[in-house]
């Protein structure tokens, strides 16, 4: 127990980062743009990175625990397409109960992800990309064209806002809880690090890998389908290829965050943080009215330069174990 | 021939086709079944050459990322080089050939700067190989955008175009160069110390450096081949399409990586060859002449690809296994 703690908090360190250099970005923009710094934008900004922040969650715990799901972004497309299908409808508890199938349809997809990889030992990469490449193909047959419907009030319901805490802020806040308490405070969540340092030493501790790897992917089908619903209900339609950009953008933001692609390594809180960072950078840009084309360099130069930075930061921390052994 | 050669050629005989490629013949063999009962009349040889000249492209940026992934990387460039070739050959071209040079070299130029720039990072920088392509990817996008402000023009010069569209005794140009620079791989891999080296380095980067080896500039050398194999894709695809188009590299990425795991090799590194990543594109392209020949629309396309690549990389893990 005593040796988990003290891995976690080398990690901060590089959560401190990422979290210094996105208040340096606000509080630079806010003292230089008044449009940036006003009430709407800031509202508007919070919730437009909620999705992304939901669905990079996800992607950590497949990082972490030494895999990739690159089947995200479908499972948000065909979520949305099937939301503009259940949530047709006028009665609110209907569409509820719509929402709640959906949930538990991005889970069978992670299930199904789970079992291909860690029962047919296919490597995650093939796996994912094989459902990605199903589900997109499903998702242009649910809903060939972005159209359908979703409940007004349930939309309205799902986005209401109280000044500036909004409901898919309390969303985020709530998956966010239930996903730490999984992460650092069960010992699957102690199992998923286990398994992304080294699976052979994770199995002959004890650890079930499979049954462990399952999961992981399971929690990241579950919250690519809760940004799918959000998705839904914030362009109120289903759109069949909504979800392609976030299969990339939450591996980044998980990067940003301070999560190591080769595993065992990646804090929640960081994943929110790179989220957040990528959606302001956006915004930010829009703000200044560079060329949106612009936004593709710079998003790539920002996760070289978080990169260097935590490979700097991690040569530091090696030569002074050194100095200090 | 010397004896290593024979033993060379031996070997793979022996040990490579029943083991890897049983598999890749018996499914093609299936599908020429299959579209001799759906389709009669239509296998031809006419037919297999224009299959061979749509999986050229595809076939010659899995040959490069197989060597990547051979040393233990993973190349997501591949597809937005595919799109600069496409864009920068297309625009410094002009539709004339007194520029053909000047627009090759440049392509060249391109590729040859994105190897480097990617195995920098990954080498010197200590990026992920994952993000680090990740990276080039997207600032490859952002250049081509900005560069073309959305609106690509041009027109491909008279000599690239009868590369990418012409014919050498029945056999597209394009099919040539694949096979050739299938061939040029094969040689690299199996017969030279540049091989033996690329396959020690993919299978313990530690162990390669702790005997020897230069593991960097193997590493440098696999990600420049890859961009450089790209960049020659790229060129071939600029002749058949004589546009360029901002969204031509989009499907290479996932399908140059299917197209090597089809063929055998492992994701994590150091094992694998190249016919079978031959056999990988052009079965993975077959599939889809297949499905547009039975009439069937991007839906139905999209789900059977998906099948049949994890069916594929599945049976292979359980006879490996076994």
């Amino acid at each position: 127990m005593k040796k988990r703690g003290i891995k976690i908090d080398k990690q901060k360190k590089g959560v401190i980062t990422i979290f210094t250099l996105l208040s340096v970005v606000f509080i630079i923009m806010c003292f230089y743009s008044s449009s940036f710094r006003s009430f709407y934008n800031i509202t508007n900004l919070l919730v437009q990175c909620v999705p992304l922040a939901c669905v990079a969650i996800g992607q950590t715990f497949v990082i972490v625990s030494g895999g990739i799901d690159l089947s995200v972004g479908s499972t948000i497309s065909i979520c949305t397409a099937i939301a503009s299908k259940l949530l047709n409808t006028d009665s609110v508890f209907e569409a509820f109960i719509g929402s709640m199938l959906i949930l538990i349809m991005g889970i069978f997809i992670g299930l199904i992800n789970g079992v291909g990889i860690n029962f047919l030992n296919v490597p995650p990469l093939i796996t994912t990309l094989c459902s990605s490449t199903i589900l997109s193909g499903l998702a242009l047959y649910i809903l060939p064209i972005a159209g359908g419907r979703i409940n007004k009030d349930f939309a309205r319901f799902i986005f209401r806002k109280w000044t500036i805490i909004s409901m898919p802020l309390i969303i985020l806040l709530i998956i966010f809880l239930i996903m730490r308490t999984i992460l650092y405070k069960t010992s699957i969540g102690t199992g998923f690090y286990a398994i992304g340092k080294n699976r052979q030493i994770a199995k002959s501790m004890g650890v079930n890998v499979r049954r462990t790897g399952i999961i992981a992917y399971v929690i990241a089908g579950f919250c690519a389908a809760i940004t799918g619903l959000l998705l839904a209900c914030r362009m109120r339609v289903g759109d069949p290829t909504c979800g392609v950009p976030f299969t990339m953008d939450s591996i980044t933001a998980s990067v940003i965050g301070g999560t190591s692609m080769s595993g065992g390594v990646g804090l929640l809180s960081g994943t929110i943080a790179g989220a957040f960072l990528i959606g302001m950078l956006s915004n930010v840009m829009n703000n200044l009215a560079v060329n949106q084309f612009y936004q593709y360099v710079l998003k790539g130069g920002l996760l070289i330069v978080a990169m260097i930075v935590y490979s700097i930061s991690g040569q530091i921390e090696r030569k002074r174990n050194e100095r200090s052994n | 021939m010397n004896e290593n050669v024979m033993r060379e050629v031996i070997d793979m005989i022996n040990k490579r086709i029943p083991l890897k490629l049983t598999l890749l013949i018996f499914a093609t063999i299936c599908m020429v079944l299959i579209q001799y009962i759906l389709v009669p009349g239509s296998v031809t040889l006419g037919q297999f050459m224009i299959v061979s000249r749509q999986a050229s492209a595809l076939g010659i940026i899995a040959l490069g990322q197989a060597i990547v992934i051979l040393v233990g990387g993973i190349d997501l460039s591949v597809g937005s080089i595919v799109m600069t070739t496409n864009l920068f050959c297309i625009a410094s071209m002009r539709g004339s050939n007194d520029y053909l040079l000047y627009g090759l070299g440049l392509c060249f130029l391109i590729a040859v700067l994105v190897g480097f720039f990617n195995s920098v990072g990954i080498l010197y920088l200590g990026i992920a190989p994952f993000v680090m392509t990740l990276c080039t990817m997207t600032i490859l996008q952002g250049i081509c955008y900005v560069y073309t402000q959305g609106a690509p023009t041009g027109s491909a010069a008279p000599m690239i175009r009868s590369l990418g569209t012409g014919y050498f005794c029945k056999i597209p140009y394009s099919t040539i160069i694949w096979v050739v620079l299938a061939f040029v791989s094969i040689i690299i891999l199996k017969l030279t110390t540049l091989g033996r080296k690329i396959y020690a380095v993919g299978g313990n980067s530690r162990a390669a450096e702790l005997s020897g080896i230069n593991s960097k500039a193997i590493i440098t050398f696999a990600y420049i081949f890859s961009a450089i194999l790209s960049m020659i894709a790229g060129v071939i695809l600029s002749g058949y399409l004589n546009i360029s188009s901002l969204t031509v590299g989009g499907d290479y990425v996932n399908n140059s990586l299917a197209a090597v795991l089809i063929g055998g090799n492992a994701i994590s590194g150091g094992k694998g060859g190249i016919i079978g990543v031959v056999f990988g594109a052009f079965l993975m392209t077959y599939l889809l002449a297949i499905l547009t020949m039975l009439g069937i629309g991007e839906v139905g396309k999209l789900i059977v690809q998906g099948i049949v690549i994890f069916t594929v990389v599945a049976l292979q893990g359980i006879r490996q296994k076994s």
